[in-house]
């Protein structure tokens, strides 16, 4: 599951390099921090989501997505955000 | 020359392998496995302990060996013998009726938990325990293997820590988790029983003699050689036991008692066949109390409900002891913080259906019964209390063991971070408690929800259609290679 999810991921962040580069952008300081925090909640949610699974207990493996998903998805959607809009200024 | 704790690096050590030119991928493999060759070779087949299970020169719970004196086991309320010492006899007659009632109820019935399929497991498991069945516990073994001067040599000759290393590497291919050794010294001495807890009620006695025996009143324990006390943990079936409460969870811990059985009995063989010698008991709690032997070797840390918790497998694990004249090296005790987390814990408390385990913050040196040994600071259990709840439930009830913050599967990374969490500070002691409520982990089950309200583990028959791992347990808990 690791490696898929590494390529995946990997996946991702060269293609917003590439993104970047294409349209000459980059990110803030704390717009990587927000960002990196928000990726490493979510791939804890994953590996917690998935071993909770395993481990037969079905209420905790959705309560990793209310206590860690959720947030790690709004820090990802803060960074969207921050991003955006100073694009949208420039 | 002994080839321990010698100055042979780990360069020479590659070296001599011949695959120094492997590179640094081969010696990164081998620095992620042991810290040093001493390291390596006495670990023998164990996993490697995590960092957060630090050594300690004492176990975490206070104990005063001065107040410490050998037990009569048969004043535990588990021994046929107990009850009628601490209970009235109409009262144990109407104790034994109600799970006599409730048995032939329940199977009626089909009771989930309790139907005439997992009172059949419960059964199976234990093999026809003292029947005699399949697992036949014995004082000195089967003694059917040859010894060394049967096959014209002499006996085994190591270092304490080789045949430590030795020893364990057996014990994990015969099945069992770990092992914990501790010197028979004085002290020790006091926690060895003076009359088992079941039948034959014989005594158990140090002579001055070479080799141990038994005869009609006693079983002897020589005095006259250095003697190591061998504890060994072997897994228990946590499916079975989050079943409870049900026949599944007794099925559970049989199954290990009586994986324990063949245990002793191989490596009695075993030592036989090396030259020495390896008493046992005639049952799964005989010689001493388990918790004790497992604490003070390091398996675990004494718990609230004063079993022995230990950090990898938590409380998912039976324990047998044996005493052999092997040289061993001791091993140490630890402190993962399992002692100061119950204090801010007590969910096995809370889970309690007789609520036998004290609520209290703080230990307490005072013993509630004569069916406690005293001499330790810890939370007696009230062995009447729970004992005649276990006899109603139809024998046994495991709640207070499958609520534990520690009873988990590995596969979730966030225990080990709990785990380590609680190893390193107690400041979040109360809030792991919470969370772990709140995930839903534990049971549902406690004083006001049980079958003897009515009240079944509908989710037990799952069971029955989960995908089971040979024996029930994870075995590669604690190795890498998965």
């Amino acid at each position: 599951m690791w490696f898929i999810i590494g390529l995946i991921v990997g996946a991702l962040i060269l293609g917003l390099i590439w993104l970047f580069r294409k349209s000459n952008f980059n990110l803030n300081w704390y717009e990587w921090i927000i960002g990196l925090i928000g990726l490493a909640l979510i791939l804890f949610t994953i590996q917690n989501f998935f071993g909770s699974l395993a481990e037969m207990e079905s209420k905790a493996a959705a309560m990793f997505w209310l206590v860690t998903g959720l947030p790690g998805l709004i820090l990802l959607a803060v960074t969207w955000q921050l991003t955006a809009r100073r694009a949208k200024k420039a | 020359m002994s080839r321990f704790h010698s100055s042979v690096s780990r360069r020479d050590f590659m070296k001599a392998l011949g695959i120094t030119g492997a590179g640094i991928g081969t010696a990164a493999v081998a620095s992620a496995t042991f810290n040093d060759i001493d390291g390596m070779i006495t670990s023998g087949a164990a996993p490697k302990r995590p960092w957060w299970v630090k050594e300690a020169d004492k176990a975490t719970v206070e104990y005063d060996w001065s107040q410490i004196e050998r037990f009569d086991a048969r004043k535990v309320m588990n021994s046929p013998m107990g009850p009628p010492q601490w209970v009235s006899t109409e009262e144990w007659a109407r104790v034994q009726k109600i799970a006599a009632d409730n048995q032939a109820d329940w199977i009626k019935a089909g009771k989930p938990g309790y139907t005439l399929r997992d009172h059949a497991l419960y059964k199976g498991a234990m093999g026809g325990e003292g029947s005699p069945g399949v697992t036949n516990y014995s004082w000195l073994g089967p003694q059917k293997s040859p010894t060394p001067e049967k096959l014209g040599t002499t006996p085994w000759q190591g270092t304490p820590e080789e045949n430590t290393a030795m020893l364990r590497t057996a014990l994990r291919f015969f099945g069992a988790a770990d092992i914990g050794i501790l010197e028979l010294d004085e002290n020790v001495r006091k926690l060895v029983y003076t009359y088992p807890r079941v039948a034959p009620y014989k005594r158990y006695e140090f002579e001055e003699v070479d080799k141990g025996y038994e005869d009609d009143e006693k079983w002897v324990i020589p005095s006259k050689k250095k003697l190591y006390v061998v504890t060994i943990i072997s897994q228990s079936s946590i499916d079975g036991y989050t079943t409870t409460p049900s026949w599944m969870q007794r099925a559970a811990s049989d199954n290990t008692v009586r994986l324990n059985a063949g245990i002793l009995a191989a490596t009695q063989e075993f030592l036989r066949t090396l030259g020495y010698q390896a008493m046992a008991g005639h049952e799964r709690n005989a010689l001493g109390p388990a918790p004790a032997f497992a604490a003070l070797s390091g398996l675990g840390e004494l718990c609230r409900n004063t079993q022995v918790l230990t950090p990898d497998y938590g409380l998912m694990i039976r324990a047998v002891r044996l005493i052999t004249d092997l040289p061993l090296a001791p091993t140490k005790p630890i402190d993962a913080g399992i002692w100061r987390f119950c204090h801010d814990c007590a969910k096995c408390s809370e889970a309690c259906v007789s609520q036998a385990i004290p609520h209290d913050k703080e230990p307490s040196w005072d013993v509630p019964g004569g069916w406690n040994n005293p001499g330790k600071k810890v939370w007696y259990v009230n062995g009447v209390k729970c004992q005649s709840t276990r006899e109603m439930l139809t024998r046994d009830c495991g709640l207070c063991m499958t609520a534990c913050v520690y009873t988990k599967k590995d596969y979730a990374g966030i225990h080990n971070i709990v785990k380590s969490t609680i190893s390193t500070t107690g400041l979040f002691n109360g809030f792991f408690k919470n969370m772990d409520d709140q995930f839903g982990y534990g049971t549902e089950f406690g004083p006001d929800h049980n079958p003897l309200q009515g009240d079944f583990n509908e989710g037990a028959e799952d069971f029955w259609v989960k995908n089971m791992p040979q024996f029930g347990v994870n075995s590669m808990i604690g190795l890498k290679n998965r």
